[in-house]
């Protein structure tokens, strides 16, 4: 029972992960193709902008999801983070150099150093979600097992390969939805109709993605096939496409605010869906839920953690991206940090 | 001279623990034998590196920002030119003071300099 609620509430932080971190690595993604430094200002003026207040928030989930893994799952855990530590390894090394990427491309001035900066963001910003993507098509595929040694098999197959690209895929459209209603805030049209374009490029990539894995994922992961093409899976991605079409139509109309709700709406169906075509199990056909399930005194306090922790987190987070969407958010520039200074020196009235 | 001395004391710390639960790696509960999984050495060894590499390159740029940035930060408080700056919050870099306006910035150096008794 209690097992369940904490399989559910690692769904949830997946999705929550691949919706937030996802429109992250989106940023990036935009990033890395703006061209060169004349052609690619503006757009990588916006991205920088736009990510800068919230792009280490956007990663809290990743945390989240690796504590109830190991807390909650071990066995899951130790499954996955042994037959398929390369592709994490180098994951976890693209989130660190995209991190220091990002945080040391403003204080560079030569253009040159930016430029190596900058690559190490938008190259990782790429190559984090490919990999996340196909250990996760490895884990669909049932390669993997409890017991499983290390392989590259395990995650360079087809599926995982295509669950990469369609990680990719996914981030790059989340970050054009986000990008586009971030344009409409700071007032540029020309930007507005880049990210819009790019918007619709990448969810067609996306259905023609979906379309390939049907094909692919027929025989090759025949379980979550199956879950995801019939009964309550059918029916979650149905409406994830119908969400996809809607915000494709939204950005038309430029209705950014409803266009950002229906993309991230559609990528968590998705992964909810994924979810539920592997019940009962975590790794298809091989580790269910409860064979998977730590101790339930430490499931009960995981729990509790977890409660306390939507308490704490969740309004400061809700606070935060309000504040962000409401433009209250700027850099402090130069003369906010002199003021500062200039107030507090001659020790006047506060 | 603290600074480093902090760093050392967790440092030291953080081996006397690792060391001191040999041969265990849960105390009493599972050897560090039966823990290591079947990994060759060898790519253990290149992830180790890859770490160590990473992680040089990133605290030498980080020193090397921050140095420059006090460098710049002493030479603008110098010439009062801290004054004003085109208020664009895009322009070269957003912690220090600007390149272009320290040079440019004396007829300003007034207006704000009034605050600034050093």
């Amino acid at each position: 029972m209690i097992q369940d609620v904490m399989a559910w509430v690692l769904l949830a932080a997946v999705a929550a992960y691949a919706c937030a971190g996802g429109t992250d690595y989106g940023a990036g993604f935009w990033d890395l193709f703006a061209g060169g430094a004349e052609r690619g200002k503006r757009p990588r003026w916006l991205i920088d902008h736009a990510m800068e207040p919230v792009w280490e928030t956007n990663n809290v989930w990743l945390i989240f999801v690796l504590v109830i893994m190991w807390t909650g799952f071990p066995v899951l855990f130790q499954t996955i983070f042994t037959a398929m530590w390369l592709p994490l390894a180098l994951a976890a090394v693209g989130l660190v150099l995209r991190g220091a990427g990002f945080a040391l491309r403003k204080p560079m001035t030569r253009l040159a150093r930016r430029r190596i900066y900058g690559a190490a963001f938008a190259v990782s910003s790429l190559l984090v979600p490919f990999f996340l993507g196909a250990v996760v098509g490895g884990l669909a595929t049932g390669r993997v097992a409890p017991g499983t040694k290390a392989s590259a098999d395990a995650w360079a197959n087809g599926t995982s390969v295509l669950a990469g690209l369609l990680t990719v895929a996914a981030t790059a459209f989340l970050g054009a939805v986000f990008l586009t209603a971030d344009a409409r805030r700071f007032d540029a049209p020309d930007l507005v109709h880049y990210f819009r374009l790019r918007a619709w490029c990448s969810l067609g990539v996306i259905a023609v993605l979906a379309v390939v894995g049907l094909a692919v994922t027929h025989h090759d992961a025949h379980y979550v096939h199956e879950g995801l093409t019939s009964g309550i899976g059918l029916a979650l991605v149905l409406v994830a496409a119908v969400s996809a079409v809607a915000t494709a139509g939204l950005l038309y109309r430029t209705a950014t605010g409803w266009a950002r709700i229906t993309a991230v709406g559609s990528v968590a169906l998705v992964v909810v869906a994924w979810g539920l075509a592997q019940r009962p199990y975590l790794i298809p056909t091989s580790l269910t839920v409860d064979q998977a399930a730590g101790a339930s005194t430490t499931l009960r306090w995981l729990l509790l953690v977890t409660a306390i922790a939507m308490v704490l987190v969740g309004p400061p987070l809700v606070l935060l991206y309000r504040l962000d969407t409401s433009g209250a958010l700027q850099p402090l520039a130069e003369n906010d940090l002199r003021r500062t200074a200039a107030n507090r020196d001659p020790g006047t009235d506060r | 001279m603290a600074g480093a001395a902090c760093l050392v004391t967790v440092e030291c710390g953080w081996i006397t623990t690792e060391v001191g639960r040999q041969p265990w790696i849960v105390y009493e509960n599972m050897r560090v034998s039966e823990a290591v999984t079947d990994t060759r050495a060898s790519s253990l060894w290149a992830m180790l590196g890859i770490v160590i590499v990473v992680y040089t390159l990133i605290l030498g740029t980080f020193l090397a920002v921050l140095l420059k940035m006090r460098t710049r930060w002493r030479a603008a408080d110098e010439q009062h030119a801290g004054a004003d700056v085109a208020g664009t919050p895009e322009g070269d870099t957003p912690y220090g003071p600007r390149r272009t306006t320290a040079a440019a910035a004396p007829d300003h150096g007034t207006a704000h300099g009034d605050g600034g008794g050093q």
